[in-house]
């Protein structure tokens, strides 16, 4: 048989006793109407796990007030800053002041706002950091994210900003370090090249 | 860019164009679209009802502050799937790291309620899967909703309800004869398909 009317293929779709033509066309191989089949079957599989979620009414609101709250800078107490390499010991020579790294370690720093994150990578496959801020920065329950390459690592901040993750691949890379009140992200960190300091 | 035509529902990357540009509502048409999706990511994880509250506004939170840096805003979907997932890990790891370092003993399953998950889950990508059950869901649950009322109503009543009513309750509820139900039925999945098929499920 030819292509049937979608409607009627939806007719069979509801009831495939009643409409054994158009099933047998379907399965018969018809990219066409087996592509609105598998439609309909996706419906009926979405359909069966029920409707989503209903949000509650606060939570609705508090979403849609996020705009006006970050404008007026009073969205929580959320500070999120994007951080910028002001050092790679790829490039350039140690600056005053910061932590030599050692033979064989690619060294970065980047500020973010009044935070300084340190980060060396050191041979094999481990990056070791620090995150330094402000003298009432508040860094406990912070969570470093590492992310790229397919691969995601994750660290507890210690005291005094230490951290460090293992088994990171040279490559390419985002970082995040987030707690209740802050969000310092590094959107690109270049670790291609592990230990050319 | 205007504000959207009534006849044709806009795509996520014309809604993310207007929240971008300030445009009005635009911002509440994007709540409304994506609530749900990101309410359902953290209940998915098994997350207590305060967690997914937390985990729900951190994730709108967020793609307010990079709604301007989205590569892909054709993929919000899948964007807000991910980092909603995301965040409901990094909940779970600090409330982790927060009572390893006061020493506290994590409650039982059956303290803690019943599905919660007390070790993060793990932060990588949400498997493909997931993902794709989730913006499938996602997708027909839109479509649903911009249907013409009449089929919306008589396609939630045969197949989401959560009973299984008969054509003759179905009928009565929607006050429609039930000689009709069935014809309608077809057309209105027939709808459902043509507008399935335009959003991109393939």
């Amino acid at each position: 048989m030819s292509c049937p009317d979608l409607a009627a293929l939806a007719a069979a779709h509801a009831d495939p006793g009643a409409h054994r033509a158009v099933v047998e066309h379907v399965h018969a191989g018809c990219a066409s109407c087996a592509a609105h089949w598998r439609r309909l079957d996706v419906f009926e599989a979405v359909a069966a796990l029920g409707p989503l979620p209903q949000v509650p009414a606060h939570l609705h609101a508090a979403a849609l007030a996020i705009p006006e709250q970050q404008t007026a800078g009073v969205a929580g107490r959320l500070l999120s800053l994007v951080g910028r390499l002001v050092f790679d010991s790829a490039g350039g020579r140690l600056v005053p002041g910061l932590r030599d790294a050692g033979a064989g370690r690619r060294h970065l720093l980047y500020e973010a706002g009044p935070y300084e994150i340190d980060l060396a990578l050191v041979e094999p496959a481990t990056l070791v950091g620090q995150v330094m801020g402000p003298e009432d920065a508040d860094l406990r329950d912070a969570v470093v994210l590492l992310s790229g390459e397919g691969r995601t690592f994750d660290a507890a901040v210690l005291e005094h900003g230490d951290f460090h993750l293992d088994g990171v691949a040279p490559g390419r890379y985002a970082l995040q370090i987030g707690s209740d009140d802050l969000d310092l992200v590094l959107p690109d960190v270049d670790l291609t090249s592990p230990g050319s300091a | 860019m205007g504000d959207p035509s009534p006849r044709r529902r806009e795509d996520s990357t014309e809604l993310v164009a207007r929240v971008r540009a300030d445009a009005p509502g635009a911002w509440a048409r994007l709540v409304r679209r994506y609530e749900r999706l990101v309410l359902s990511v953290p209940r998915g994880m098994g997350l207590s009802e305060d967690d997914c509250e937390e985990v729900f506004q951190a994730t709108w939170m967020a793609l307010h502050r990079q709604i301007h840096g989205l590569r892909d805003p054709g993929s919000l979907g899948d964007w807000i799937i991910t980092t909603a997932r995301r965040q409901a890990w990094k909940h779970l790891r600090r409330t982790s790291l927060r009572r390893q370092r006061e020493g506290a003993s994590l409650p039982s399953e059956s303290e803690a309620g019943e599905g919660v998950r007390q070790e993060p889950a793990s932060p990588d990508a949400p498997p493909i899967d997931e993902v794709l059950r989730l913006e499938r869901r996602q997708i027909v649950h839109e479509v649903l909703e911009g249907m013409p009322t009449r089929c919306r109503r008589l396609l939630e009543a045969l197949y989401l309800g959560r009973d299984d009513p008969s054509y003759a309750e179905v009928a009565r509820r929607l006050g429609m004869p039930i000689g009709s139900l069935g014809p309608t039925r077809a057309r209105c999945l027939a709808e459902l398909a043509r507008r399935l098929e335009e959003a991109g499920l393939s």
